[in-house]
């Protein structure tokens, strides 16, 4: 089968579904304007019409009038008849259970293991009946998570206090929360932060103290970054250094790497990696043992060398 | 035929005719009852095939049936295998479901006609509380374990035949849990990174293992790499440490070894906690990974490694 043949073939079948699942709704409500339909699958209406004429044509056997699915297309809607054997929905594809059961643990993990909740009981059933369990999600929910889930719901801005990587770095800030989500497993609020006067992504787990104070937030857009699926953003500072590690130590680092790494004459790899500063980048080479080195940028060559003496120095202080 | 029709007309007859059957149809009745399918035997056999498999990863398996006369296999698609069954759930528990469906984002929107099969509600968009990375594997992951059905796919360089117990979300990665069977003598426990599959698996014939009783992926993912394996077949030499951690690292090493291993908790919001260490190796990666927010108090012999790889990489930054 060539490249193209699969295309066309993942094609039909992804309209196939949405036809159906059209089709079903058509039978149970009988008649749907047709800009409602087509906002609630996701369809241009043009497009929709295309399909809805098309399904129009298909039918059983012989393919007479009486056979034909009866779909009346008028400027505006669409009316239905004989869509009898589509009135109850088809089975889930694989891709549709796993998303179920995906989201319904994500959110039991997020909203607590709460066994007689509707999300708990639901959960049970679509167990038993569809053999959903077996898919288990872990979100570490951080303390304050809750307060600043109801701050960015409110549009109400927060005091918080906030520690940094390095040791005794914590700061206090007002911030105007605009989302509060889950990236990569862990939790990061997004807001506006009034000490650095700029969009920021705070770790949720880093923030140790919320006070609510009562104001609305100033409405801002987004800047587009903070949309997308990663969860790291480097903001101003953000740099990328590329990092010299032996080929095992790959596995740590793979996540973080924003480009195919290189391989070097000695049988390193050089990955490309995206720090926002250079505390984080210390600790990750020390990580990665001896083998490990910063190449490039040259202020964050001794990153690593400066996060040992910083180490070195706890111990001296308590020998 | 006058026209020639489109696929997507060819497959909607097709699953309609096959749905109203009430006994298997032979490919050939199929080619010539079914509107959109080519006269030619070979092409049509070609495209039947096609189709069905089509269907089948569509969610709509066409059962195969042995039938008399010279055809001998028939098809249909048994209401039983198409139709979602009634799951019987209470508006309250279709709502939480459709709550999480739209506050929990798929990647590239896996799975929003859930939503349509459930019940007829309003997809209203509402803020995202997670995003869940999406793998093309996952959905046939699932469904393998489901079906007990043996999964093939390269791994590390080596080819795995893996049966699945269970798929797990852990530290923003996909996990597939499950028994390798190129494991020593009965195969072996092991994990797979999903995103690091080296090409896609292929799920076996289903019912081809049982799943063990009370078996809890979760719980078999949440190891920690210097600590001893217990499920290993030798008892592993172990050393106890106690360490110091401040506030900034608290949190995390806690989740890591667990709340047990705290002897000593600080107004300042610093731990002290006390554990077994398997891999000396792996426990000074990870102790030189957290940089000050971590102190090794004991064994002095640990705690000198420590400082001496400290030491060293201390000079290393200095000479460069």
């Amino acid at each position: 089968m060539t490249a193209e043949h699969v295309s066309d073939s993942v094609d039909a079948g992804t309209r196939l579904r949405r036809l159906l699942a059209v089709l079903t709704y058509l039978a149970s409500v009988g008649e749907c304007p047709i800009g409602e339909l087509a906002a609630r699958f996701g369809f241009d209406p043009a497009a929709l019409v295309g399909e809805l004429e098309l399904a129009a044509c298909c039918g059983l056997p012989p393919y007479t009038p009486d056979t034909l699915l009866e779909l009346i297309v008028d400027d505006d809607r669409v009316v239905a008849y004989g869509l009898d054997a589509l009135r109850r929905p088809a089975r889930l594809t694989p891709d549709e259970g796993f998303a179920l059961a995906a989201s319904a643990r994500a959110m039991l993990a997020v909203e607590g293991v709460e066994t007689t909740g509707p999300l708990a009981t639901a959960l049970e059933k679509l167990g038993r009946a569809l053999g959903l369990e077996r898919v288990s999600v872990e979100l570490d929910v951080p303390e304050h998570l809750e307060e600043l889930r109801g701050a960015a719901a409110a549009g109400e801005a927060v005091e918080i206090d906030y520690l940094g990587q390095k040791r005794g770095d914590e700061t206090t800030r007002r911030v105007e929360p605009y989302a509060v989500v889950a990236r990569e497993g862990t939790f990061y609020l997004d807001a506006f932060c009034g000490l650095a006067g700029d969009w920021r992504r705070f770790q949720v787990a880093r923030i140790t103290r919320v006070r609510r104070l009562g104001e609305p937030v100033t409405p801002r857009s987004l800047p587009a970054e903070f949309g997308g699926a990663r969860a790291f953003i480097g903001g101003a500072g953000a740099r990328t250094a590329h990092v010299a590690i032996d080929q095992g130590a790959y596995a740590l680092v793979d996540r973080l790497v924003t480009a195919p790494p290189t391989r070097q004459p000695d049988g390193r790899v050089v990955a490309p990696i995206e720090v926002g500063d250079e505390y984080f980048l210390g600790c990750l080479v020390l990580r990665l043992g001896p083998g490990a080195e910063v190449v490039d940028p040259p202020e964050f060559v001794g990153a690593a060398a400066r996060v040992a003496r910083r180490a070195l120095s706890r111990y001296r202080d308590s020998p | 035929m006058p026209t020639r029709l489109s696929r997507l007309e060819r497959i909607t007859n097709l699953v309609l005719a096959l749905l109203d059957a009430s006994r298997p149809l032979s490919l050939r009745e199929i080619g010539l009852a079914v509107a959109g399918y080519p006269t030619a035997s070979g092409a049509l056999r070609q495209a039947f095939e096609r189709d069905k498999r089509t269907l089948r990863d569509n969610g709509i398996p066409i059962s195969v049936e042995r039938i008399d006369g010279d055809d001998q296999v028939g098809y249909r698609i048994l209401p039983e295998q198409y139709y979602l069954p009634d799951l019987g759930l209470t508006p309250e528990e279709e709502a939480a479901l459709a709550f999480a469906l739209l506050a929990v984002r798929l990647e590239g929107g896996v799975g929003r006609d859930v939503l349509h099969k459930l019940g007829d509600r309003e997809a209203d968009e509402i803020a995202p509380v997670a995003v869940l990375p999406s793998l093309p594997a996952l959905g046939l992951l699932q469904q393998a374990i489901r079906d007990r059905a043996p999964v093939a796919f390269a791994y590390h360089g080596r080819r795995r035949r893996v049966d699945g117990y269970g798929l797990v979300f852990r530290g923003g990665s996909w996990y597939f849990v499950g028994r390798d069977a190129g494991v020593g003598e009965s195969g072996g426990l092991r994990r797979f990174r999903v995103d690091r599959f080296e090409d896609e698996p292929i799920a076996g014939t289903p019912a081809g293992y049982e799943l063990p009783t009370g078996f809890d992926a979760a719980r078999e993912l949440r190891y920690v790499p210097f600590q001893p394996n217990a499920s290993g077949p030798v008892e592993p030499e172990t050393t106890e440490v106690e360490i110091a951690v401040d506030r900034r690292g608290a949190r995390g090493v806690i989740a890591l070894v667990g709340a047990k291993a705290v002897t000593a908790r600080d107004d300042d919001g610093s731990v002290r906690l006390s554990f077994p260490v398997g891999d000396e190796g792996a426990f000074y990666s990870w102790v030189l990974g957290l940089g000050d927010a971590v102190e090794v108090l004991a064994p002095a012999a640990l705690r000198r490694g420590v400082i001496d790889r400290l030491e060293s990489a201390a000079r290393a930054g200095r000479t460069r």
